[in-house]
């Protein structure tokens, strides 16, 4: 019972539509930030209730994750692809916090949400100058709003489970230990990682790179590019202390 | 005079502006025409001031001409081969009936 | 599968016409500096700029934005710009209460960014609906509009794939494309690669024909590529029957081309170029034209076009034509989202909407989605409009105008920002002119009291006007702008090399060839030379990376290291391993027919012997000289020799050598045939040998012509230098392109050296003194070199100098060096930052650096800059700082009665001025579309020119470091401004006579001004008339013109009547 439970507020497949339709409503950024906050919590919650995690509710899980990782590959609004890298990740934690070591589970997955949370308000910024954020109209932001651009890419960079942010050693973490007993997990989780890669490289090459072809726009204040920067540094440093901690 | 004989040929005068020579002989070797000659540096005067491309001859500029005698079935088709040419450069063809008497040099 | 003849003609020539529009591509080793809308030059300028805009999709002006920093810089004359901007809004329509001038003037100068760029849906209505919130209704024939703007959009001359990716988001096109350009390069490739391209002899299509039909790999693309080659191998059918399956109707046939053509305007421009190169040694072993390259991309449009085939999707012109009418809403929905300007806040659901299909949906979702638009565009331009009303001081304007009016408004705005490039351009030019006109000298000639020290004959170049003005005032230098081949078209032939080049203007051919030859014994093959080509043939073979990077990959290190650390020091020793060019002697004379006898068999006997020496297997000593001569003068007999005692002579000489007869008959046949010793080929040899030098009679002509057209007849100096020009870089593509373009993109020495040694023959100075040219016996003419780079002077031939100049060399030198070192301070500024150049000494060292530099992307800003062309005497523009932009030719009207040195210099130089002066033109204001990019990513293809990244189109114009500086234009892009100082009917009568140049003045492609000496009056050639001033520091005004100029005209019968102008 738990375990359905855990499956639908996980997102597993195919209870990723009432999360995504509910997403694309909400508000931004304030609601969708909260949704992405609150809504895994509930999943990590019964999985902890759960007495045991079968391998073929791992599986589900991972097959999940693949699908969604897929279906971001392809999508231009930053929205969509929030969810469902959203929902990609979430896919991942029934193997990851069976392998988890050092700080308190629920924290270090945090580490996944908080960049995608961070994305989404920048995604606001970006709806806010040109009533959507959606790849490639206009593409080619890195000349003229650089600000906005360089904080971009490094969230994205966040997004995607980089060294020195928390999600890289979680996933490193875990997925060590998990070789030993689940060599075959391990690698569909390595493939999962992949996968978002390259969607993060699409969205990049969407958003950031070519001509801009839009009317002037003004580009983030100093002001609020330092609060975003300062929310990546402190992700970062919560990474390498944790790293510290139990590597 | 000695029994010569004499075939009937068409006479084709293009006219064209000199930087174009590369084009019309190219045109002329593929039909099969298997000889021309040009004539170099000619002048001409038009009719009136200019309209964009379409006109009969420029003022004082360098035009040539090539003279080919070609059998009649070619006449067609390098005319049609020259229209789309035409339609954007000044210049003209004539044509007109001629005789010759050693036909191997010009068919077949 | 065939057509008939007049059929395959007409393409031909339709194709012919199609590609006129795309510029020649020369190859880089020679590059030439040329408009790219040569093709267009017919139509007036402005004309040519939009179909160039529309052909290449490029931008023909710079952004409203770089304009108003010009202004800003008081490069841009505000005066003239209010002018241009009241003689526009004289027949527009002027709403209630509105001053367009005013609001023209602030649009243009306080708006960085145009308003109607993205106005296409909303209305005037719409607009007034929106600023006093009303919603929007939906407009009445609007679907229609829809209808025709989509006809345009993706009928027309379009290419089909274009549109079929414009509207499925296929990549056909980039595909095609890069499919294109792998075939290119294989074909084209010249001698760099190792595995080549099999049966090229038989033109590209035939070529890749026999390649794809051969293509076993599986895939259904090379199955339909096979099915459509199958049909024909003749170029003109296959593009028959691709148009036919693409139904495209005949009457578009010739604007597709055309369009087809532009995709790749590089390599169609060097196909283009080679087709006409006939005596272009690739081109003869390997042909290729535009009807190839057409078939190539036709057929591979079929195959990409039948793999993005699906039931619901149009592939051909004539499915699309049915989309628009049948679905228009799903089409403008699809289209819009392959433009890449959907609404953002639509975006998502649009993609949804297409995906699902649902034509009901469809329709509706296509409603709001144009309401939508409507209203964002409207809210856009009220945004700009109540931006611009408040700079007016006039927060009301638009709320104030009736719908009417505001129409007109819009519109009238409208067509101005259609117009602005055009405007701006006018006032710029208008600034430049101002500025020349005041810093002219009119005043005559004072009388000198005895000779200069030294007369100069420096080239045209925009960079010869710095180190002019240093050396005119260091000393008493006077100098002269000559065009840098010296008049003396000359094909070359360089000591050890074994082709010809041509030193002079592409428009010309020479006919005269000269040779180098060495004075120095023939230098022993050092053992360090030896390896460095060792080394250097290491480099291109295939296995060497694998085998040798262990075992001297280090020197190669050693070589990177040196040059990027040390580049002076390093450069200086490795020169030292080099052996260097031993001193030489030009051949300018003409062979006498014994001489060239001589030549032949010396030639002929050095051949034999190492003949025999091979074939037969004799040893040198025994090679007698009678043996020689035997054979070669029964090879060079009639066909049917006696060779009996010549066998005999074989059996004396070698012993061990069988003496049958048939060895001696077989051995004289190879001698015939394949060494070429036999009578056709040595007449040949005679006829090409005839070709060296020139006449005494040329030669003195060629002088005379020189000294003329620049006005120098009487009082020749000690000295007379003739400087030509030259750049030095590493690792440059684009060296050529710096250094002279006169010269075919060669430097000038040669040239500076043939007229040298001409004019200091003796025989050639008596017949120039009958013709009436008498110089000093002791004035000499000294060849010289102008490093561009490092704007060091050096002096060649000098032990031809006879001894009485010697004692003056020190006094000439030490002047050259403090010129140079002034120039390169004023110079390297602009380069390498004010920082650099604290004095002369240290600005000298680093333009040598910069020459040496292989990291270096700017070795010198070369024409950059340049904006005027002078032909005066010096006397006209002495002093003045034209800060290297001018091209100055020097000329005396006096000289010139008949006026043929003026058109001569009208026909070649000026030309050429107004060739490179557009190619900087256009590289500037749009670098990606008619430049070539940045450097840093431009990869060597081929050998003959440049792409960026590892495969695209070959890039045609100037690289981004040459015309913009930090992303922002260096050159000032402007037509090239043209003074002749001469009365004005001489000028006016010289320009009429040489045709082309009347058409560039005709249709506006250069401006155009004459400097009357005698009347001080200046005329310039404004709108389609001449305007004349009496003063100076006036330039007539467009506002001063009786009627607006018409809106473009082909080129016709200029009149030439005088107009008082107000003042």
């Amino acid at each position: 019972m738990e375990l359905v439970v855990a499956a639908f507020f996980l997102g597993f497949f195919p209870f990723s539509m009432p999360f995504m339709l509910a997403f694309r409503r909400l508000p931004a950024p304030w609601g969708q930030a909260a949704a992405l906050l609150i809504w895994p919590q509930v999943g990590l919650w019964a999985l902890a209730q759960a007495p045991s995690l079968p391998d073929g509710f791992v599986a589900w899980g991972l097959a999940s994750a693949l699908l969604y990782g897929f279906r971001a590959l392809t999508l231009r609004d930053l929205t969509l692809w929030i969810g469902f890298i959203a929902l990609s990740s979430w896919g991942l934690f029934p193997l990851l916090i069976q392998h988890l070591n050092g700080p308190p589970p629920a924290m270090q997955l945090l580490g996944f949400t908080l960049p995608l949370v961070l994305l989404v308000f920048l995604g606001d910024e970006l709806r806010q100058r040109f009533g959507a954020a959606f790849a490639g109209l206009p593409g080619g932001l890195a000349q003229p709003l650089p600000r906005l651009s360089a904080l971009f890419a490094v969230t994205l960079l966040a997004v995607l489970a980089t060294p020195l942010f928390p999600a890289f050693f979680t996933l490193l973490g875990a997925l060590l230990g998990a070789s030993a007993s689940m060599p075959l997990f391990t690698l569909w989780a390595l493939a999962i990682w992949l996968i978002w890669s390259w969607a993060g490289a699409r969205l990049t090459q969407g958003f950031l790179i070519g001509p801009y072809l839009g009317c002037a726009s003004a580009d983030l204040s100093l002001a609020r590019g330092w609060l975003y920067a300062a929310a990546l540094i402190g992700l970062a440093g919560a990474g390498i202390a944790f790293a510290g901690g139990w590597l | 005079m000695k029994n010569l004989k004499f075939s009937p040929l068409k006479k084709l005068e293009i006219i064209l502006g000199g930087e174009h020579r590369e084009f019309a002989t190219d045109i002329l070797d593929r039909a099969g025409v298997k000889g021309y000659t040009i004539v170099n540096n000619l002048s001409g005067k038009g009719q009136h001031g200019f309209h964009e491309g379409h006109l009969m001859f420029n003022e004082d500029d360098v035009l040539i001409m090539i003279i080919a005698a070609v059998p009649e079935e070619l006449v067609l088709p390098i005319l049609e081969g020259f229209a789309p040419f035409y339609n954007e450069h000044s210049g003209v063809v004539f044509i007109s009936d001629i005789q010759v008497t050693r036909l191997v040099k010009f068919k077949g | 599968m065939t057509i008939d003849l007049g059929r395959k003609l007409g393409i031909r020539s339709m194709i012919y016409v199609a590609g006129e529009p795309v510029p020649f591509f020369w190859p880089m080793r020679a590059f030439i500096h040329h408009n790219p809308l040569h093709g267009l030059e017919h139509l007036p300028f402005e004309q040519a700029v939009r179909r160039g805009e529309d052909l290449f999709h490029a931008r023909g002006f710079l952004k409203r934005r770089q304009y108003q920093d010009y202004l800003r810089q008081g490069r841009v004359d505000a005066t003239a710009l209010t002018a241009e901007i009241s003689a526009f809004c004289r027949d527009l329509p002027e709403p209630h209460g509105l001053d367009w001038r005013e609001l023209l003037l602030t649009l243009v100068t306080e708006t960085p960014e145009p308003t109607t760029e993205f106005w296409r849906l909303a209305s005037a209505a719409d607009i007034l609906d929106v600023l006093h919130g009303k919603p929007l209704a939906d407009a009445p024939g609007q679907l229609e509009t829809i209808q025709a703007e989509l006809g345009g959009q993706l009928l027309g001359d379009r290419p089909v794939y274009e549109a079929v990716d414009g509207l499925y988001c296929t990549r056909i096109a980039s595909d095609l494309d890069e499919l294109v350009v792998n075939i290119c390069l294989d074909f084209f490739d010249e001698g760099h690669s190792v595995w080549e391209m099999p049966e090229r002899d038989g033109g590209l299509f035939r070529a890749w024909r026999s390649l794809t039909q051969r293509n076993r790999w599986p895939s259904r693309r090379n199955r339909r590529l096979k099915e459509i080659l199958a049909i024909s191998d003749e170029p003109e059918v296959i593009i028959a029957h691709a148009m036919e399956r693409l139904k495209v109707p005949e009457q578009r046939w010739m604007g597709y081309f055309s369009r087809e053509l532009s995709r790749l305007h590089g390599w169609a421009g060097f196909i283009r170029w080679r087709s006409q190169a006939k005596h272009y040694y690739w081109q003869r072993r390997y042909p290729a034209d535009l009807v190839d390259l057409l078939a190539v991309r036709l057929t591979l449009t079929l195959a990409l076009l039948a793999e993005a085939q699906r039931p619901d999707r149009a592939c051909d012109a004539e499915a699309l034509a049915e989309l628009i009418e049948q679905a228009p809403e799903a089409t403008y929905l699809r289209h819009e989202r392959g433009q890449g300007r959907a609404l953002p806040r639509l975006a998502q659901q649009l993609e949804e909407t297409l995906a699902r299909g649902d034509r009901a949906r469809i329709q509706a979702f296509f409603r709001d989605y144009v309401r939508a638009k409507r209203e964002a565009e409207a809210l856009h331009i009220i945004r700009h409009g109540q931006r611009l009303a408040e700079r007016l001081g006039r927060p009301d304007l638009l709320s104030a105008l009736a719908p009417g009016e505001l129409e007109q408004l819009l519109d009238g705005l409208r067509r101005f920002e259609r117009h602005e490039g055009m405007i701006w351009l006018a006032a710029m030019e208008g600034r430049a002119i101002d500025d020349l006109l005041k810093g002219v000298r009119l005043e005559a000639e004072a009388a000198r009291p005895k000779r200069p020290f030294v007369q100069a004959l420096f080239c045209i170049d925009t960079r010869s006007e710095r180190i002019r003005r240093r050396l005119e005032g260091i000393g008493d230098y006077q100098t002269y702008g000559i065009a840098g081949f010296f008049g003396v078209p000359i094909s070359f032939m360089e000591l050890g090399k074994g082709s010809e080049q041509h030193l002079c203007p592409v428009l010309l051919t020479p006919k005269n060839l000269v040779i180098e030859m060495s004075c120095e014994a023939p230098p022993d093959q050092t053992a360090l030379t030896a390896l460095e080509k060792a080394m250097h043939e290491l480099k291109e073979s295939v296995l060497t990376p694998f085998v040798t990077v262990e075992a001297i990959g280090l020197l190669f290190g050693l070589d990177m290291v040196g040059k990027t650390v040390a580049p002076r020091g390093y450069h200086r020793w490795r020169n030292r391993l080099h052996h260097h060019k031993p001193l030489s002697h030009l051949l300018l004379d003409k062979l006498t027919e014994h001489q060239a006898d001589s030549i032949i068999r010396a030639a002929q006997r050095a051949i034999i012997v190492k003949a025999v020496e091979l074939e037969l297997g004799l040893s040198p000593e025994q090679i007698t000289d009678d043996l020689v001569r035997a054979l070669r003068e029964t090879a060079l007999g009639p066909k049917d020799a006696e060779h009996a005692d010549l066998s005999e002579q074989l059996c004396e000489a070698s012993r061990a050598v069988l003496n049958l007869p048939d060895k001696g008959a077989a051995f004289l046949k190879r001698l015939r045939r394949a060494y070429r010793i036999n009578r056709d080929f040595a007449h040949r040899q005679i006829e090409q040998l005839s070709r060296i030098g020139f006449t005494l009679d040329e030669q003195a002509n060629y002088v005379l012509q020189a000294l003329k057209s620049i006005g120098l007849v009487r009082g020749f100096s000690r000295f007379v230098l003739l400087i030509g020009h030259g750049s030095a870089s590493q690792n440059n593509p684009y060296e050529s392109a710096l250094d002279c373009g006169a010269c075919g993109g060669a430097h000038g020495l040669t040239n500076a050296r043939v007229l040298a040694q001409m004019a200091n023959n003796p025989r050639v100075r008596k017949r120039l003194q009958g013709r009436g040219l008498v110089i000093a016996d002791d004035s000499w003419f000294l060849p010289a070199f102008h490093n561009t780079t490092t704007d060091e002077i050096s002096l060649h031939d000098l032990e031809r100098l006879p001894p009485s100049h010697v004692i003056y060399l020190d006094r000439l030198r030490s002047g050259l060096i403090a010129a140079a070192r002034l120039c390169a301070q004023e110079r390297i500024p602009t380069l390498n930052g004010p920082a650099a150049a604290p004095n002369p000494a240290s600005a000298a060292l680093t333009a040598q650096r910069n020459a040496l530099d292989w990291s270096q992307v700017r070795p010198e800003w070369g024409l950059s800059g340049n904006a005027y062309f002078i032909i005066a005497r010096r006397q006209l523009t002495r002093g003045l700082n034209l800060e290297g932009r001018a091209f100055l030719h020097s000329y005396d009207y006096r000289e010139d009665p008949k006026r043929r040195l003026l058109e001569n210099i009208l026909t070649g130089p000026l030309v050429v001025g107004q060739w490179i002066n557009m190619e900087h033109y256009f590289s500037t204001v749009d670098n990606e579309a008619f430049g070539s990019g940045s450097k840093v990513y431009h990869n060597v293809a081929g050998n003959f020119g440049v792409m960026t990244g590892n495969q695209s189109d070959l890039r045609t114009g100037l690289p981004a470091q040459t015309v913009l500086k930090n992303g922002e234009p260096y050159h000032q892009p402007m037509r090239l401004i043209t003074l002749i100082q001469a009365p004005f009917e001489h000028a006016r009568k010289a320009i009429e006579a040489v045709t082309s140049v009347k058409y560039l003045v005709l249709n506006h492609w250069i401006r155009i001004l004459v400097l009357d000496p005698e009347s001080q009056r200046i005329s310039l050639y404004e709108g389609d008339e001449w305007a004349h001033q009496i003063s100076r520091g006036e330039v007539p005004s467009p506002e001063n013109r009786s009627s607006p100029p018409p809106p473009g005209r082909g080129p016709g019968g200029g009149s030439t009547t005088e107009k008082n102008a107000s003042p």
